[in-house]
């Protein structure tokens, strides 16, 4: 009895060392690519307060908007959450982004951390349309800010500043795929940036500055976006 | 030996949260049985169903782009910073043909002058995302409306199956995706069945998406 009580206190501990070493990783905390010099920008708000739509399956404290809006509760998407949003841009150019973002099943706390897929389909009025597919990494997001905030009861320590996007393309880069229109057959790459402001312990991210950002691989059809959240 | 035991213990308790965090599924979405079948010449068939209105999540869209264009929920509006050009931007819940609900979609039509592109993202957590594009042939859908007596703003109820599509090209395109559909090309059909219309504008019926695929060589 003696040995197996030796042995289980061991065990605690070897788990208590390979927890720590898990929460300060850096193979989980690897940055995702900035936007270059010459990129185009656009503005858009957060998608979790104040822009067109947000959806999602009730699991969240973030409310959903407009009232009205149907819940995914359904098993096979009850993790997911669409998002509508309007993409500014400053030279006067919009679009408007439709996002469903879900968990990744690449998730791996070991090597890449906390996983979030995006699907995403702008259109610009009279231009065209195209998808964007990422993956970004929420891990650093969650562990400086999120779990200490919401469910240690901790002040929080911002503002922060996050750029997520970790692919498919490269391992660094989303992928940007062209529709429709002006866009029609282009190939590019993209990322996300995010600036957070001001955290609520109750409803999250209050206010950001959020950058999404893509480059067709044609160096005229650069465009960025950046994106400015409540 | 008590020592050799409490190392033991440390090694099984470093073993057990590394392999835990590097190869436990944390994340494994619920994943209904494909409902594909295989077409004569090697390509496989799926069909996606969208029932409304029960399945929308939300619409908005200008004027112009025919029934589909009624906001849901009402108080979204269309943003100014937009313009005008003709749009529509639509978001439902796809089902299989067993009607299990299996994924989100979005659909974006837009105004090109010389028609109405169609843009579809529909995105299984379990599989990744399929993306479409085809046409819209608004005066097609007008023309069928307004002869069984359709009035815009009012309720209506009658029997329209209608396939969806381009005057050249009635059949959209399969442009892959991502995940178990990144290496896939081949063609849809978008086909609306609608058997009326409510007093709040919405549209009762079921849209049809009919995809034949193959694996681009």
């Amino acid at each position: 009895m003696k040995y197996l009580w030796t042995l289980l206190a061991g065990f605690l501990v070897g788990v208590m060392l390979a927890l720590t070493g898990l929460y300060f990783n850096p193979m989980t905390e690897t940055p995702g690519p900035l936007p270059a010099s010459d990129d185009r920008t656009f503005t858009y708000a957060s998608p979790l307060t104040s822009e067109l739509v947000f959806a999602h399956g009730s699991r969240s404290r973030l409310p959903s908007y407009p009232s009205g809006v149907a819940d995914l509760w359904e098993d096979t998407i009850n993790q997911s959450a669409l998002s509508v949003v309007v993409l500014r841009g400053t030279d006067g150019t919009a679009a408007i982004a439709s996002r469903v973002s879900y968990p990744s099943e690449e998730t791996d706390l070991l090597r890449s951390g906390v996983l979030l897929t995006d699907d995403w389909v702008v259109s610009f009025p009279g231009q065209g349309s195209l998808f964007i597919n990422a993956h970004s990494n929420w891990w650093p997001f969650l562990k400086e800010t999120l779990i200490p905030v919401w469910y240690f009861g901790r002040p929080w320590q911002g503002p922060s500043e996050y750029a997520p996007t970790v692919g498919p393309a490269h391992g660094v880069w989303a992928l940007v795929a062209g529709a429709t229109g002006q866009f029609t057959g282009l190939k590019g790459t993209a990322a996300e940036r995010y600036a957070v402001q001001a955290f609520d312990a109750q409803v999250g991210p209050r206010q950001a500055l959020t950058e999404l950002y893509w480059r067709f691989d044609e160096p005229a059809d650069t465009i960025a976006v950046v994106a400015d959240a409540p | 030996m008590l020592k050799v035991t409490f190392i033991s213990g440390i090694f099984f308790g470093l073993a057990a949260v590394v392999g835990g965090a590097g190869f436990y599924p944390w994340i494994d979405h619920e994943r209904l049985e494909s409902r594909t079948q295989v077409v004569p010449n090697g390509g496989r068939s799926e069909v996606f169903f969208i029932r409304l209105p029960v399945d929308r999540i939300a619409s908005l869209g200008t004027e112009g782009l025919g029934l589909g264009a009624a906001a849901f929920p009402r108080a979204l509006a269309w943003p100014e910073t937009l313009g005008a050009e003709s749009m529509q931007i639509d978001h439902f819940k796809v089902r299989d043909s067993a009607g299990n609900v299996i994924g989100v979609a979005s659909r974006h039509a837009v105004d090109l002058a010389d028609s109405v592109a169609v843009t579809w993202s529909l995105s299984f957590p379990s599989r990744g995302a399929l993306w479409l594009v085809g046409q819209f042939d608004r005066g097609a859908f007008e023309t069928a409306v307004a002869a069984m007596g359709y009035q815009p703003g009012e309720a209506w109820a009658g029997e329209i199956d209608l396939r969806v599509g381009g005057p050249q090209s009635p059949t959209g395109e399969v442009r892959g995706g991502t995940s178990e559909f990144s290496a896939l090309i081949g063609n849809y059909d978008e086909r609306w069945r609608i058997s009326g219309v409510g007093d709040a504008g919405e549209v009762r019926g079921t849209i049809e998406l009919d995809t034949t695929t193959f694996l681009a060589q």
